[in-house]
């Protein structure tokens, strides 16, 4: 046997105690590979994505290899904490710290070449999937077919051999092999409680409601200044809360004899402050990249449905017509002419209605103000089937364009009813009341009576505007196509909701996918966090609960006790994450003027449920390990 | 060979707590001697300082000439592979190894020839009696096989000072008693020095000289003259002249 032999055969023996690490080794070289698969598609290589896309993939596959980089530098170094006996009877028996050191360097590299290995099968098994998923979430005019992604291959390959090569000359390095002693007595020494301060406990908790308390309180642009400093508060008072506060509490539990010594409570708060310092570290960074995944998942979700939401609501026409402010009346109508040839040609089956704006300057302060005939008005909303209105004589509604929030012109209906009109016979009327809708598509504007229309005079300025309502139930393809050639067509002057939103969605979907990605790579990796936290501390739990059972433990007990372990292992760092999450949500929406309710409810609960599900399978095989050891 | 010079240890922490005060001991080559005493006299911490496993706080640990706690790491590594070899109480052998395997690891660590180390593992099991069991893994095998194996395992690089801590304590009686006896035979045919810590009075009396500690200072010692049955009785009565009570003492089996 040599010492090479010895290494390998160390780690092929031994196949329980790597198997954590080797699959969230695994399980990383399968994301960057399959999202390799996705960036690497003939499809964007040729051109038809545009170039920001292409660097926001690039972006992101840097930040996935960045982040797997940490990823499995972490899970290597809590994997070797668990040796520490091991390494220490190597030391013993005369092995040299340089040997250990080669020994973690084949090791990793043994592992890290099956990892690879195996990540990139598993990636092709779910290249198909991936790009079916990709194909929907983003609009590409042609389909993502499956292809053998050769070249994602060798670029895996390569990147994971540096990354393995570089943590292992890395780990090598960073095992500091301390005192002989205390390897081998390694395991059973607890890093101990964290000194709790009531100072630190107070303060953790003043900086997350401060946190939380500007970040809903801000509103608008405020709420970009507001956001790092609001981070920075609210990470710190996140560390401050699992380091100081949670220690505290766990403290005045210990102190509680009635609650600490009752039934099996002692097993649970011992062994949790007998962790508390390894346990809080892995809360703190769970919280925090939970919180990452939710807010960046949460935020594009919600961005998305405002976009085309907001664009749908606003825009009730299928096409508009605006003419530019130069453009007399001979072209309007040959503008529109053509128009309607082309929806004629493309089989859209539509109703028009057209309306000369006119534009009357009633007050000095006002400016232009948009007068419209009661009339027109109804005409318009009558191929909308929304409210007419029927202003009285001497009547001025305000009407205002809903859904304005972030547009400027958000006083603009405010100036209107400020504003005194006077008729030409010298009456000055005041305007009565506002009402919001989307009939005309213009801003904000006075709808008068007919009669009371002939008695302003003549107006200032005049404008066109022409929409058509296409007929419901025709195919959206349809209405984008004829969309697309009437925006190619008139140089903009026209404009289609359908075609706009095509092409923001088109626009948007690399970003949605890629964002989702990361964030759900962010989630799993959290997961596996905790898996690691649960598994590294196994066999000691086994020895322990094998002790116990000697006293005399029943399963219902020992199930009870487990149970609450994983449970507060798996679920304080995420509900702490999701109160984060909102809290980012709830001040993303007040930025925009946008409620996210649904969108933010969908989404972290969607997360939620995930954590529950991987709960149970996690506890199911814990509970089976641990069983099995001590009955 | 060993030599032990006004030896303490002091183990720093809330309450300063003196485990060793002002030890000398002299091994010579070739003999077998047994530190004795009750539970946190300080044998083990003694063991450990010998086995460069820790370091004392004052005093100076000399072994063949050298002091290994003034050597660097690789250095110290090295004599540790070379001089000494270690017995545990709970076989510490590698799981993940066969049996053979755990015998030539201190040789595999060293880069020894493979052809070599199948001759001398060879060699050792025949003497020890475990050729049969060599292709097995560590938990197929007996208490008594694991300890002959862990024996195998540091003698195989025929270290000139053998230290072994409680070797008998997870053992039976008859387990226990070969165990010994090949202790004996190593020490007498190999010439190598060994230094045992135990509690059990019927291993200490295979030893040929026993010192006694108490409180982590040394109490007195005593040689074997005639037979090892007269040794034995001369160990149980100094045993109860140090005072101790007759239940610190682990079961006496005759």
């Amino acid at each position: 046997m040599t010492f090479r032999q010895f290494a390998f055969n160390n780690v092929l023996r031994n196949k329980r105690l790597y198997v954590a690490y080797f699959l969230s080794s695994m399980f990383t070289v399968m994301v960057f590979f399959t999202f390799a698969i996705f960036a690497f598609h003939p499809t964007f290589s040729d051109g038809s994505v545009n170039q920001n896309a292409l660097l926001g993939m690039a972006v992101a596959g840097g930040i996935i290899y960045v982040f797997s980089f940490f990823f499995v530098l972490y899970s290597m170094s809590s994997f070797l904490q668990s040796r520490k006996k091991e390494f220490g009877l190597l030391m013993m028996l005369g092995a040299s710290n340089r040997q250990i050191r080669l020994m973690v360097f084949l090791e990793n590299i043994l592992i890290g070449f099956f990892a690879t290995i195996g990540g990139i099968l598993i990636g092709l098994v779910f290249a198909k999937a991936i790009l079916l998923v990709a194909e929907n979430v983003l609009i590409i005019s042609e389909s993502l077919d499956f292809y053998f992604p050769t070249f994602a291959i060798v670029v895996t390959f390569s990147s994971f051999f540096v990354l393995f090569f570089c943590i292992s000359i890395f780990v090598s390095f960073i095992l500091r092999t301390n005192k002989l002693i205390d390897l081998i007595r390694g395991d059973k020494q607890s890093k101990g409680e964290p000194k709790a301060s009531i100072t630190l406990s107070i303060l953790a908790a003043l900086l997350i409601i401060a946190g939380y308390g500007t970040a809903l309180y801000v509103q608008g642009v405020q709420v970009v200044f507001a956001m790092i400093p609001v981070i920075l508060v609210v990470t710190l008072g996140t560390y401050l809360l699992f380091t100081q506060l949670s220690v505290y509490v766990i403290h005045r539990l210990k102190n509680n004899k009635t609650v600490f010594w009752r039934k099996t409570n002692m097993l649970l708060f011992s062994d949790l402050s007998f962790r508390m310092k390894d346990n809080a570290r892995t809360f703190f960074m769970v919280a925090i990249i939970s919180t990452v995944a939710f807010s960046a998942i949460g935020a594009l979700y919600g961005f998305h449905s405002l976009i085309t939401k907001g664009g749908k609501d606003s825009d009730l026409y299928t096409y508009q017509y605006i003419p530019w402010l130069e453009d007399r009346e001979e072209v309007v109508k040959e503008d529109v002419r053509k128009m309607n040839a082309i929806l004629q040609e493309d089989k859209v089956e539509t109703k028009m209605e057209a309306l000369e704006l006119t534009y009357f300057e009633p007050t000095e302060e006002v400016g232009e103000a948009l007068i419209v005939r009661a009339s027109d008005y109804n005409r318009f909303a009558s191929l909308n089937k929304e409210n007419e209105l029927n202003p009285g004589e001497h009547e001025f509604i305000v009407v205002k364009q809903n859904g304005v929030g972030m547009m400027q012109g958000l006083g603009a209906s405010e100036d209107l009813m400020e504003a005194t009109i006077e008729l030409d016979n010298g009456q000055e009327v005041k305007p009565s009341n506002v009402i919001e809708s989307a009939v005309l598509p213009n801003d904000s504007y006075y709808v008068v009576n007919d009669n009371i229309y002939e008695q302003l005079g003549s107006p200032v300025r005049t404008d066109w505007s022409v929409v058509w309502k296409a007929k419901e139930g025709q195919p959206d393809q349809k209405l984008i196509e004829a969309g697309r050639k009437l925006t190619e067509q008139l140089e903009d002057k026209a404009y289609s909701v359908d075609y706009q939103l095509y092409e923001i969605n088109k626009m948007y979907g690399p970003i949605l996918f890629i964002g989702l990605f990361i964030g759900i790579v962010f989630f799993v990796s959290a997961g596996s966090f905790l898996y690691f936290r649960l598994f590294t501390d196994l066999e000691e739990e086994k020895r322990k609960f094998r002790s116990i059972a000697k006293i005399g433990l029943t399963q219902t007990e020992l199930n009870k006790v487990i149970n609450r372990q994983v449970a507060i292992l798996f679920f304080s760092p995420i509900v702490v994450a999701l109160i984060h999450g909102s809290v980012a949500l709830t001040a993303l929406s007040h930025m925009f003027h946008y409620d996210l309710t649904i969108e933010s409810t969908f989404v972290l609960g969607s997360f939620a449920l995930i954590q529950v599900i991987y709960f149970f399978i996690v506890r199911f095989f814990y509970v089976k390990q641990v069983k099995r050891r001590v009955f | 060979m060993l030599k032990l010079t006004k030896v303490s240890k002091v183990y720093e922490g809330k309450v300063a707590y003196r485990a060793l005060t002002d030890i000398n001991v002299e091994i010579e080559k070739g003999e077998f001697v047994a530190i004795m005493g009750p539970s946190g006299s300080g044998k083990t911490t003694l063991l450990n300082i010998i086995s460069t496993n820790d370091a004392p706080t004052t005093g100076e640990v000399v072994i063949d000439g050298e002091n290994p706690h003034k050597l660097k790491k690789n250095a110290l590594a090295k004599f540790r592979r070379n001089e000494l070899g270690f017995i545990f109480q709970d076989f510490n052998l590698l799981h993940t190894l066969t049996v053979e395997e755990n015998i030539v690891l201190p040789l595999t660590l060293d880069g020894t020839p493979v052809k070599e180390m199948k001759e001398k593992a060879q060699k050792i099991a025949d003497t020890l009696g475990i050729s049969s069991i060599m292709h097995k893994r560590t938990y197929e095998i007996s208490g008594g096989q694991a300890q002959r194996v862990a024996i195998a395992r540091a003698m195989i690089h025929e270290p000139r000072l053998l230290l072994a801590d409680e070797p008998t304590g997870n053992l039976d009686s008859k387990a226990a008693k070969d165990v010994m006896n090949m202790l004996v035979s190593i020490n007498e045919t190999e010439k190598t020095s060994l230094l045992m810590v135990t509690h059990d009075p019927q291993a200490a009396s295979y030893a040929n000289r026993v010192i006694f500690i108490r409180d982590g200072k040394l109490h007195s010692e005593i040689h074997r003259g005639e037979s090892r049955q007269a040794f034995f009785h001369k160990i149980i009565d100094m045993l109860s002249l140090m005072g101790g009570d007759g239940n610190d003492f682990s079961s006496i089996r005759v």
